[in-house]
């Protein structure tokens, strides 16, 4: 495009001058061309007309013999003509939001929320598992195709969901919450679990039986589900709550000095994968080995503080191998206490220890544990109601 | 005893003083082409100029076919031209009228 026909765009101001200059005027309005602002000065005239005349007045102005001078353009025709020189400038503009309207379609950066930690690392996994990861171009068939099956995943969440929305992958939850459905027909009672001193009694319904202090045996009833008015007539209401009893209880555990484990080795490998805008470009060979701790880990893409559409997929393998080890005796104890202490937890997980006592016994082929544990815990356990005995009036 | 006069509007009096035959009569031949002139805002605004014929600060002159018109001032310009249609701005002191053909002048 030649440079005068971005003047088509502009308003001139032209100078004409020449031998009474006063005949182009009437000749310009004969043909049509619009003038403003015109003044007379000595030699010629001052005008301002559209650019797209200019050619026309030109003409004319050749034809009486003036000269006509373009003195000032007024208009987008000059920014269009250094575009024009330009062309990068307005092709880069558009190659920039044809780029951004494209590349917002892949995930660049992935927003856990609330979740902590290892719960986005969970969902991570869970994530990757169904294909959508930094720098997958993601289609809503996709996206309703993951929610779903993150819907699906038990004990995770009480409610998920995936928004996407310019380059970036919400994941919204609320924690799961369990609520316990009572049937209202099926009368519950609470039972003691161990043969135990009562320290502390929190019935939330039902009727308690016991008090602080008592002995109770194991099977004993603790709180019912019935208890009579004072005209002998049964009142029902289902039991709960807790029951904090003090046991006394012992545990036998016994370690050798030598067994076999698995242990981590010194050969470790690694591989690393690359996905970048819907591409997976592998960053080297795997070399899987076996009886191997495979850990893997996802690090997105970042340049300074701008998220990128990609992520780097690292999975790394820790060889192990079976060995055979022998344990000091200081150690066998060691390990045998802590087996004690975890068969303990592992049947009372809120147990407070208040005394322990551990006794060994040493053979040939290892040591023998006997620990003898007084702690608290909660012995109240549900359930079926039994009838009470209708007392003696 | 009080004198009764006869009243009569004005209006009354001038429409008996004109034929009622000239409503309907033909305009003058080329009533419509003739040049037209309008004071409009410090402008004049003319209808119907062929031609510039001179045209300086002081003095502009134009052709409105069986007129010539002559605008006398100072700092005159021309606001805008198209077709023909001519707006005058500036100082104008005097308007000259001449007859193209027969040469007879007036002034406003």
């Amino acid at each position: 495009m030649a440079r005068h026909e971005f003047r088509a765009l502009d308003w001139l101001r032209v100078s004409v001058t020449g031998k009474q200059p006063q005949r182009l005027l009437s000749a310009a309005a004969q043909a049509g061309i619009r003038m403003r602002g015109i003044r007379s000065d000595d030699v010629g005239f001052f005008a301002s007309l559209p650019g797209r005349d200019l050619r026309h007045l030109s003409v004319l102005a050749q034809n009486q013999g003036l000269e006509l001078a373009v003195l000032q353009n007024r208009g987008p025709g000059i920014l269009l003509q250094r575009l024009w020189l330009r062309p990068g400038l307005a092709a880069g503009t558009i190659l920039f939001f044809v780029l951004v309207h494209f590349l917002s379609g892949f995930v660049w950066s992935i927003n856990f929320g609330t979740l902590d930690q290892a719960q986005a690392e969970t969902v991570r996994a869970f994530l990757n598992e169904n294909g959508l990861r930094e720098g997958t171009y993601v289609s809503q068939e996709l996206l309703a195709r993951t929610q779903k099956a993150l819907e699906g995943q038990t004990g995770l969440f009480g409610w998920v969901g995936l928004n996407f929305a310019g380059g970036c992958l919400f994941v919204e939850s609320t924690p799961m919450e369990e609520q316990q459905i009572r049937q209202p027909q099926e009368q519950i009672a609470l039972y003691s679990a161990a043969d135990a001193e009562i320290v502390l009694i929190q019935v939330e319904s039902g009727f308690s039986q016991v008090e602080p202090g008592q002995l109770v045996a194991e099977g004993q009833l603790l709180a019912a589900a019935e208890r009579f008015d004072r005209e002998g007539n049964s009142v029902f209401q289902s039991a709960a709550g807790h029951a904090i009893g003090r046991i006394r209880r012992g545990y036998t555990a016994e370690q050798t000095y030598e067994e076999t484990a698995a242990v981590l080795t010194d050969r470790t490998s690694s591989v690393k994968t690359l996905y970048l805008l819907g591409t997976e470009i592998p960053l080297g060979e795997e070399t899987v080995l076996s009886n191997a701790q495979i850990t893997e880990n996802w690090e997105p893409l970042v340049l300074g503080h701008i998220a990128l559409p990609g992520c780097i997929h690292t999975k790394e393998y820790r060889a192990q191998e079976n060995v055979s080890l022998t344990y000091s005796e200081q150690t066998a104890q060691a390990m045998a206490r802590r087996e004690c202490v975890l068969a303990l937890l592992d049947e009372y997980p809120d147990a407070e220890i208040e005394q322990q006592s551990f006794a060994f016994e040493s053979s040939d082929g290892g040591v023998v544990c006997r620990a003898s544990f007084v702690f608290c815990a909660d012995i109240a356990v549900p359930g079926q109601a039994q009838p009470l005995e209708k007392p003696a009036t | 005893m009080m004198k009764r006069y006869r009243l009569r509007s004005v209006s009354q009096k001038k429409a008996a003083g004109v034929p009622i035959k000239s409503l309907f009569e033909q305009p003058e031949d080329d009533f419509y082409r003739l040049p037209e002139l309008q004071i409009r805002g410090g402008c004049i605004l003319t209808d119907g100029c062929r031609r510039v014929l001179d045209f300086s600060p002081e003095k502009l002159c134009l052709d409105m076919g069986h007129f010539v018109i002559t605008f006398y001032g100072a700092q005159l310009r021309i606001e805008s031209l198209s077709g023909r249609r001519l707006s005058v701005a500036g100082k104008v002191y005097r308007i000259e009228f001449a007859r193209k053909w027969e040469g007879q002048n007036g002034s406003a």
